[in-house]
């Protein structure tokens, strides 16, 4: 038992594992040049979903399928790196060196896990909207009216340039709680767990129209604690860097 | 066109900084190096101006900012040991600024979608990390070259280039939801940025393990090429269908 934990904590098959999710990643690059619009499909779909409707294709989905082998293994092999990394920081004192790589890897489990619930769970939905109109978001049961539609725009040598959209939604709970949101490109909203995005895709629109896209994603909330993770750990890397800098690579 | 004027200079510029590195004169290097970076960096500012007003996100278009940040990196590696191998350091250098003054000048195009603190900063974070990886890449043909031992120092520059291109995921993340709705996209784009990802996360463990100084090799030099692919995406599709156009 023991030995199979030094085998899957070992810094070799991570080593070997990173190369190969490398190359798999490289050879999924390559393809999704060339299906585009397939894997577009599946930033909207959950993974499941969408293989089932691409079932007759193996080239798209087949690497996709090994490199969620590979992340598993690198799961495996990351979490016993931690529990190793965990058990000396009572046997020795701690750097700033040692600590911000504990915190690299615990960020990297949180972004395969946000990964993974990003792929596996949540919903969507995307919906054209038209001032005035009362509108029932299916996955959130929200009831939503746009009582205010602005779109800016500056022309630029005789072009005019689109420069945002700002809208004003009044919506309605399932327990009949009122609220009003107010949503601009480039910055969602947030309300009962989900969030409203305005779509940017809305040259095919009128001015009284917009297009929302309602998102419920688990996974974001672990990619957002990956990512404060990330951050402290790249600070403190860089305070121990100015205090200490050949002390990087021992 | 002030701007690919002075994009001409910056080139024109590192090249000489290039040949007196080769020729062993470092205060000429220091001199032209610093004069280069100063036209990139002005071309850069000159790109923001846009309908009477700053931008700041035209300046931090990769393409152009990829020159300035190996610039940086190659004086603050070489400033004080000018050598022969130093040529082929700055290599990637010449060769950026080349494609950055030929490439036909686009006007800028003002997107809603730039205009979030986290675009100019990712796009930023990349070239700065891209730089760090390239010269890697070439410090370690250098010194396979000439026989040299430069393990720590390519070592630093590829965990340095590591930290700095997190930080550029995460900002690429947070870019991505703010204006497309997910952090993450199946587009060549992020897959080939998560792949690199992986590879500089591995070399950054190399030092830990018994690994050949070919197998360093392969996989540094091997680096670069995915590292160009990400810069340059949008000009060697561009290319390929020129090319492709021109063959049917």
């Amino acid at each position: 038992m023991k030995q199979f934990f030094n085998f899957l904590s070992s810094t070799r098959l991570g080593f070997y594992l990173l190369i190969l999710a490398s190359f798999v990643l490289c050879a999924g690059a390559v393809t999704a040049e060339f299906f585009m619009n397939d894997y577009h499909d599946l930033n909207f779909m959950r993974f499941p979903v969408w293989l089932t409707q691409h079932a007759d294709q193996p080239l798209l989905y087949s690497w996709i399928l090994v490199l969620f082998a590979v992340l598993f293994l690198l799961v495996l092999n990351t979490l016993a790196c931690v529990i190793t990394y965990f058990r000396s920081i009572f046997e020795c004192s701690q750097s700033l060196r040692r600590t911000s790589i504990f915190l690299f890897h615990i960020c990297f489990l949180f972004f395969l896990l946000g990964h993974c619930l990003y792929e596996f769970t949540g919903t969507q939905e995307i919906l054209t909207l038209e001032k005035g109109h009362i509108y029932g978001v299916g996955v959130t049961g929200l009831q939503i009216t746009p009582v205010s539609i602005v779109k800016k725009a500056i022309v630029i040598n005789e072009i005019s340039v689109p420069m945002g959209t700002k809208a004003v939604m009044n919506a309605v709970t399932n327990s009949d709680k009122k609220t009003t949101m107010s949503l601009k490109s480039m910055s969602p909203c947030f309300a009962d767990g989900y969030s409203f995005h305005l779509s940017m895709k809305d040259k095919d629109l009128s001015d009284t129209q917009i297009r929302i896209i309602v998102r419920r994603d688990y996974g974001l909330y672990a990619l957002a604690m990956g990512g404060i993770i990330a951050l402290i750990a790249v600070i403190f890397f860089m305070v121990n860097g100015v205090r200490r800098p050949d002390h990087h690579l021992n | 066109m002030l701007f690919k004027t002075l994009l001409i200079l910056a080139f024109m510029a590192y090249l000489l900084c290039a040949i007196f590195m080769v020729k062993g004169y470092s205060t000429c290097f220091r001199g032209f190096i610093a004069a280069g970076i100063g036209c990139n960096i002005l071309a850069l500012v000159s790109r923001g101006y846009v309908a009477d007003r700053w931008y700041f996100y035209p300046m931090t278009e990769e393409v152009y900012v990829l020159p300035a940040a190996i610039a940086l990196v190659a004086f603050g590696i070489l400033r004080r040991s000018v050598t022969k191998d130093g040529g082929l350091i700055l290599m990637p250098l010449v060769i950026t600024a080349f494609v950055a003054a030929v490439i036909p000048y686009e006007s800028v195009i003002l997107s809603i979608k730039s205009m979030t603190i986290a675009s100019p900063l990712f796009f930023l974070t990349e070239a700065a990390s891209a730089a760090f990886f390239l010269i890697a890449g070439m410090m370690v043909l250098a010194s396979r070259i000439s026989d040299t031992n430069n393990k720590k120092r390519i070592d630093r520059l590829i965990l340095w280039g590591f930290i700095i291109f997190t930080v550029c995921q995460v900002l690429g993340a947070v870019w991505a939801f703010l204006g497309w709705s997910y952090p993450f996209s199946w587009s060549t784009r992020h897959l080939l940025s998560a792949a690199i990802w992986c590879l500089y996360a591995a070399l950054v463990h190399a030092h830990l393990i018994w690994l050949t100084r070919s197998a360093q090799l392969l996989f540094t030099i091997g680096g670069i090429i995915p590292v160009v692919y990400m810069v340059y995406h949008h000009e060697i599709i561009g290319g390929l269908k020129v090319l492709l156009g021109v063959f049917t």
